[in-house]
């Protein structure tokens, strides 16, 4: 038998091309992103350094606290609605009696393979105001037509929509998962205790989703905050900045202002909110699993 | 055998990765003869007239010198990148955004070789395209060409309501009425079949008529955006009576990435405001529309917009003689005369090509761009051109290098305005307000970053 250390030493000889790539194209960059912020770097010369400047700079910017609530407002549209929609055909596709659910799979699984460049601009024409499909079907019902993607109010939630439609299958892919894993006997054992389904459902199958609903929440959340390529093709953050989202802001800092001192400072906080989100969560989530073990 | 496997493996990607990092400078010396890097953007067919005519010709001028050619999709990026790596391209083509890499010191100051004894005449330039390459006295490129906005009509249309074509004698009166008596509603849903005019919601196509009505977009010293004045509001109050009437929707990014070219090549558009570049295009895509392009129409003043690409040298070049050598042939009269009569996208930025005769032989490019066939249609459809630069009715005082922060709080108020139906004046106060703010932030930052330590 080899020794324990050989062992080990396999095992990091396996990870270690993962390790490295990781470590040259996500841990180094993102350093050099914090230490960029303390700069004014504008891709050209040379970065100076500037102390705290763009920091102070963050908290005077009233675009700053714009585009984060914009950003909210669409984590609060796309997560609740992708997570009942998700919950609700994975459980319709878990029914055994459900003909052709592998093929469904598939189906539901589809766009969320395609680019989200390609979905984007698919949707823009679909939802043009004037040749578009779903104003032609509106106006063929007698409806009246509506700018999608034009009117302030209706911008952000149409964006959301797009965004739910893309996002659903892997919503239903670990929705799924998370019902293979629940054990056939204790839903069984609930029947026979003359647990109605929606009783069974409430009492039995959720609280034991709760680890998946969980995982899709803080995935969902970091997701959601990180909203950019949707907003860029679909509406270049108008009508009226309604849906200019913090990431667009930042590319629009970075990329088309070139000011990449402030935009690394942006990343930064971007970062801090995501980590505190990400660990209230997390510490929540332990107190739920708790209880339900 | 794994582990040999992965540490070969390891070996050569830093091996790999050393050579990408440690390249010497992408120009390097083969024997006696000197490799010049060059970078354009554009459609893919602009390609033959860089590889099959001028690089050619270029090198059999020069045969010491190698021209390497690069088409770069994403190009503003590439060019950052490729300098933050020190191994950018030495002569670029540079377009709007020129001005914000100039700044910031990507290219090299040119004077001394503009003025030198193998310099070229600035005087056959002309002069607005001189511009947004100028910065604190000194020079950072060689314009190529020079685009602008005009007024696209639909012949047919007009010809149906018996009116007279747009020409340079129109002012915003007649282009009101013309949008008016254009539209057409024939089953009265709201619904109109014709559009009497059409653009997209935006700053940029509100600027032509601000500058019309006398406002400007800088301060003298170009540190502060100024389109808080009376002749912006004037402006945009005139533009929002034109767009919320006769618009097809609400802004052109809105549209379902349909511009109102495409409206326009579908006959439903009596008149609809674009770039010269688009005459190309309209004819490629709708053989059998019958349209002409006029000047804008003129409000106080006659005005239109321009932006111009131009060739600049990378500050980073380690072959400046050459690299101006390959610039000023590419600016040549001779290079910008073809570059016109294949791709007609814009005018030459040279007089002497604008005024030869070649100028109104447009060929287009075999089975890709369609030529003009005619002297009658190049007087629809280009002779525009030439009387806007003669008459030196257009302007580039709208690019500086803050061009991008005050374009986006203008087109908010743009949005503001005709969304909203917000005040012009207080929406374009707050547009000035905001990018004078950010554009302050900044200048602190750098001078924080320039105090010594």
């Amino acid at each position: 038998m080899r020794p324990r250390r050989t062992q080990n030493a396999w095992g990091w000889e396996f990870v270690a091309p993962a390790l490295l790539l990781i470590a040259l194209f996500v841990v180094v960059p993102s350093i050099w992103g914090i230490g960029m912020s303390f700069t004014r770097f504008d891709g050209i010369a040379k970065p100076e350094f500037v102390g705290l400047a763009n920091y102070s700079r963050l908290r005077d910017d009233p675009l700053i606290a714009a585009t984060l609530l914009n950003t909210a407002f669409y984590v609060v549209l796309t997560l609740p609605t992708g997570l009942l929609l998700s919950l609700a055909i994975a459980l319709a596709l878990h029914q055994k009696w459900f003909a052709g659910r592998n093929w469904m799979r598939g189906i539901y699984f589809l766009p969320n393979v395609t680019s989200l460049a390609a979905v984007a601009f698919v949707w823009e024409w679909l939802l043009n105001p004037e040749y578009g499909l779903i104003n032609a079907g509106l106006r063929g019902v007698g409806l009246k037509a509506l700018g999608w993607l034009a009117e302030p109010s209706l911008a952000m939630p149409t964006v959301a929509a797009v965004s739910v439609w893309h996002g659903l299958g892997f919503g239903v892919l670990i929705y799924l998962a998370g019902l293979k894993s629940i054990p056939e006997e204790v839903v069984e054992a609930s029947k026979i205790d003359g647990a109605s389904p929606w009783q069974t459902f409430r009492n039995v199958v959720w609280p034991l989703l709760t680890p998946t609903t969980l995982f899709l929440t803080i995935m969902g959340v970091i997701g959601g905050f990180q909203v950019f390529q949707s907003v860029y093709i679909m509406t270049g953050g108008g009508p009226l900045d309604k849906t200019r989202v913090y990431l667009y802001y930042l590319w629009q800092t970075a990329f088309q202002n070139l000011d990449f001192g402030y935009a690394s400072a942006m990343a930064v906080l971007l970062f801090a909110i995501l980590m505190i989100l990400t660990l209230i969560q997390w510490r929540y989530s332990q107190r739920r699993l708790q209880t339900w073990r | 055998m794994l582990r040999v496997l992965t540490a070969c493996a390891l070996i050569l990607l830093a091996v790999r990765m050393a050579m990408v990092a440690l390249r010497p400078k992408a120009v390097e010396a083969q024997g006696k003869q000197v490799v010049i890097e060059m970078s354009v953007w554009g459609m893919p067919w602009e390609n033959d007239l860089y590889t099959k005519v001028y690089i050619p010709e270029f090198e059999r001028q020069n045969p010491n010198i190698k021209v390497r050619f690069h088409h770069f999709e994403d190009y503003g990026n590439r060019i950052l990148l490729s300098h933050a790596g020190g191994i950018s391209p030495d002569v670029i083509r540079e377009g709007g955004g020129g001005p914000i890499w100039i700044k910031r010191g990507l290219n090299l100051p040119l004077d001394k070789y503009i003025d030198g004894p193998n310099g070229i005449d600035r005087k056959d330039f002309i002069p607005v395209t001189w511009e947004p390459l100028m910065r604190n006295g000194k020079t950072y490129g060689i314009p190529q060409d020079i685009n602008m906005l005009g007024l696209f009509y639909n012949k047919e249309i007009f010809d149906r309501a018996g009116l007279k074509y747009p020409d340079a004698t129109w002012t915003w009166k007649e282009l009101k009425e013309a949008a008016d008596s254009l539209t057409e509603d024939t089953d009265k849903d709201g619904h109109p079949d014709v559009i009497g005019l059409d653009m997209g919601w935006s700053a940029a196509t509100f600027l032509p008529f601000a500058f019309q009505a006398g406002g400007d977009v800088w301060s003298k010293d170009g540190s502060r955006a100024v389109v808080d004045s009376p002749e912006f509001a004037e402006a945009l109050a005139f533009y929002r009576s034109l767009m919320k009437t006769y618009s097809l929707a609400k802004s052109s990014s809105q549209r379902g990435g349909l511009g109102p070219d495409k409206f326009f090549e579908a006959g439903k558009v009596a008149m609809f405001v674009d770039g010269s570049w688009r005459t190309p295009s309209l004819k490629k895509n709708a053989p059998n529309l019958k349209f002409g392009v006029a000047p804008m129409p003129r409000g106080k003043f006659a005005s239109s917009v321009s932006s111009s690409c131009f060739w600049g040298i990378s500050s980073q070049t380690r072959h400046p003689d050459e690299a101006w050598k390959l610039a000023k042939f590419l600016s040549s009269t001779e290079s910008l005369t073809k570059y016109w009569q294949y791709l007609w996208v814009a005018p030459p930025a040279r007089w002497s090509a604008l005024r030869s005769a070649e100028f109104r032989n447009v060929t287009g490019a075999e089975g890709k761009i369609p030529g003009i066939e005619s002297e009658a249609e190049f007087n629809e459809k280009c002779e525009w051109i030439v009387q806007v630069l003669e008459n030196g009715w257009t302007t580039m005082k709208q690019l500086s290098p803050y061009s991008d922060r005050l374009g986006m709080h203008l087109n908010e108020a743009v949005d503001r305005v005709l969304l909203e139906n917000a005040d012009p004046a207080a929406a374009l106060k707050e547009a000035a307000q905001k990018a004078n703010r950010q554009i302050e932030d900044e200048l602190k930052i750098e001078r924080m970053a320039k105090q010594p330590r």
